[in-house]
């Protein structure tokens, strides 16, 4: 072993270290608590999302994605019999899309979907239902009306939680819940609620100060660097255990680089942080450093620190606090997620979040431009702006005689 | 050479598409579930198995039939895969009422023939074949 790796180039080294790592490292389980109560986590996630969508209120969004998990090491299930093997697993898909019905006034119906949970399998559509599986799915739909001139959103619809399975080593649940969920936008604020019959369950208060140029906004400037501030009320069903969860998003750099920070109240403490680049402000590419406190334990110790990439059709990470909180605490892994998603809006390309356009489309409105410039006199296949006629010169053209052999 | 290079990459490719795809269908492969048959050389009978909780307050049988001195059980599919802790029950030397062994146990799936012999301090000992 030693000789073939003092023979071995560094590259082909690394590249064995790193394989050996990916493969040879063990994983933190996943507790079933963190699985029982992720129905609550995937709602909130999705109006999230959909608060980000509904910035502009019009145009369109697509999303898909799944994680990827080669190894059932990877996310093992810590339950009260022990360390069971097998695959956490979540799929998801939204789309959003909107029409103008009448001059300035847009109509729209989206669909957000997400199916999740564990299973002694990794499968696509048919798992397995052992008997420490659980698969549960959540889907919200509504319908939006925005009228643009006005910079104006309303949006409401239902929101759908269903258990299509549960092992015997969960707590019960119900298997059909129904909450219904609502979102007003004026400008750059915007509320956004969330009911399960009477009972109120979120209240979710968003200033977008930030000045986006994809909603008409400035491409650069001081106003690019007001904050992102929502403010989220959650229900505790108890009275005194109701919280409030402040979240913080700070351009720190160009709409390049960002800060983010969210404290939670009534306990005053720090829940996560993180620091982004994006490459572009589209955002179809990010780099991100987490950390998350996970209650667990005191002090220091308790912060989860981790990383990832995300590119357009993949995202890698390791302890993100993004997957330790939607995908069960999974920790200690690295996480790879085949995703994809995109927003339209005015003929704009960009990843949710995204401030401006994503660069393709600078070519576009550069072209458009030539077209429109009084002196342009069209442009030739030959790609002379004045007309002028070219001639490709052929060199080195060889002929060779009708009776000579060829293809020798 | 051109053809070696085109075929090798051509090899290269189909592996890494195989291996992007285990996230999806590597239970075609890997078992799911353990098969568990016993062979019982204790000399007494072996009267059940199970696999305990970690407090050792929650009991999951996974044999509950006797399975006589010299038998061999047949084969009992559960769907523990992982590290567990199980305990066995058995009708001691005299024949006379149930003695308790505890052991901790590591399941890799598929199937598992456990041969359950008697040390000579009376305790059992189980080795897998």
């Amino acid at each position: 072993m030693r000789d073939f790796l003092s023979r071995t180039p560094l590259f082909t080294k690394s590249l064995w270290a790193v394989l050996f790592f990916a493969v040879s490292v063990l994983a933190d389980a996943i507790p079933t608590e963190a699985l029982s109560t992720a129905g609550a986590t995937m709602r909130d996630q999705q109006l999230r999302e959909i608060r980000d969508i509904m910035r502009g209120g019009r145009g369109g969004y697509v999303d898909l994605g799944f994680n990827y998990l080669p190894f059932r090491t990877q996310t093992p299930l810590e339950s009260e019999f022990g360390e069971h093997q097998g695959y956490a697993f979540k799929h998801h898909a939204a789309g959003f899309g909107s029409g103008e019905i009448t001059k300035n006034n847009h109509l729209g119906f989206l669909l957000w979907y997400e199916r999740s949970g564990w299973d002694g399998e990794d499968f696509f559509f048919w798992p397995m239902y052992n008997d420490f599986s659980l698969a549960r799915s959540v889907t919200t739909w509504g319908l939006s009306y925005t009228q643009s001139a006005m910079n104006f959103t309303l949006a409401g619809g239902m929101q759908h939680q269903n258990v299509e399975y549960v092992g015997d080593v969960y707590p019960h649940e119900n298997d059909s819940l129904l909450y219904s969920w609502g979102l007003v936008r004026w400008g750059r604020t915007s509320v956004q609620g969330s009911f399960h019959k009477s009972h109120w369950q979120s209240v979710r208060i968003s200033m977008d100060l930030e000045s986006r140029a994809v909603y008409g906004g400035r491409k650069s400037g001081i106003t690019t660097y007001f904050p992102n501030i929502d403010v989220t009320l959650y229900n505790g069903h108890g009275g005194d255990d109701d919280s409030v969860r402040v979240f913080w998003e700070q351009n720190l750099y160009a709409q390049v680089l960002y800060g983010e920070v969210s404290f939670d109240f009534p306990r005053k403490e720090f829940h996560s942080g993180a620091l982004k680049y994006y490459p572009d402000p589209s955002r179809m590419v990010a780099i991100e450093v987490t950390c998350l406190r996970r209650n667990v334990r005191p002090g220091s110790k308790d912060l989860l620190w981790g990383g990832g990439i995300e590119l357009p059709f993949v995202r890698f990470a390791y302890n993100s606090s993004y997957d330790y909180e939607t995908f069960f605490h999974a920790k200690g892994t690295f996480l790879v997620e085949f995703q994809f998603n995109l927003a339209t809006i005015d003929g704009l390309l960009f990843a949710r979040g995204g401030t401006r356009s994503a660069p393709m489309e600078t070519l576009n409105i550069e072209k458009k431009k030539n077209f429109d410039s009084k002196d342009n006199k069209g442009i030739d296949l030959m790609g002379s702006a004045k007309g002028e006629t070219k001639t490709l010169d052929a060199k080195g053209i060889r002929y060779e005689k009708a009776d000579s052999e060829g293809g020798k | 050479m051109k053809s070696i290079a085109l075929r090798l990459s051509l090899i290269v490719v189909i592996a890494a598409c195989c291996l992007a795809l285990t996230g999806c269908i590597s239970h075609w492969f890997e078992d799911s579930t353990t098969r568990l048959q016993i062979e019982n050389r204790t000399g007494s009978d072996i009267v059940e198995i199970d696999i305990l909780s970690k407090d050792g307050k929650t009991v999951r049988p996974w044999i509950q039939d006797t399975i006589k001195a010299g038998e061999i059980s047949r084969v009992y599919e559960e769907d523990w895969v992982g590290d567990f802790s199980g305990r066995i029950l058995y009708a001691n030397s005299l024949g006379i009422g149930v003695q308790k062994g505890y052991f901790d146990i590591e399941l890799s799936g598929g199937s598992i023939y456990l041969v359950f012999t008697r040390n000579e301090d009376g305790t059992l000992h189980f080795e897998s074949r």
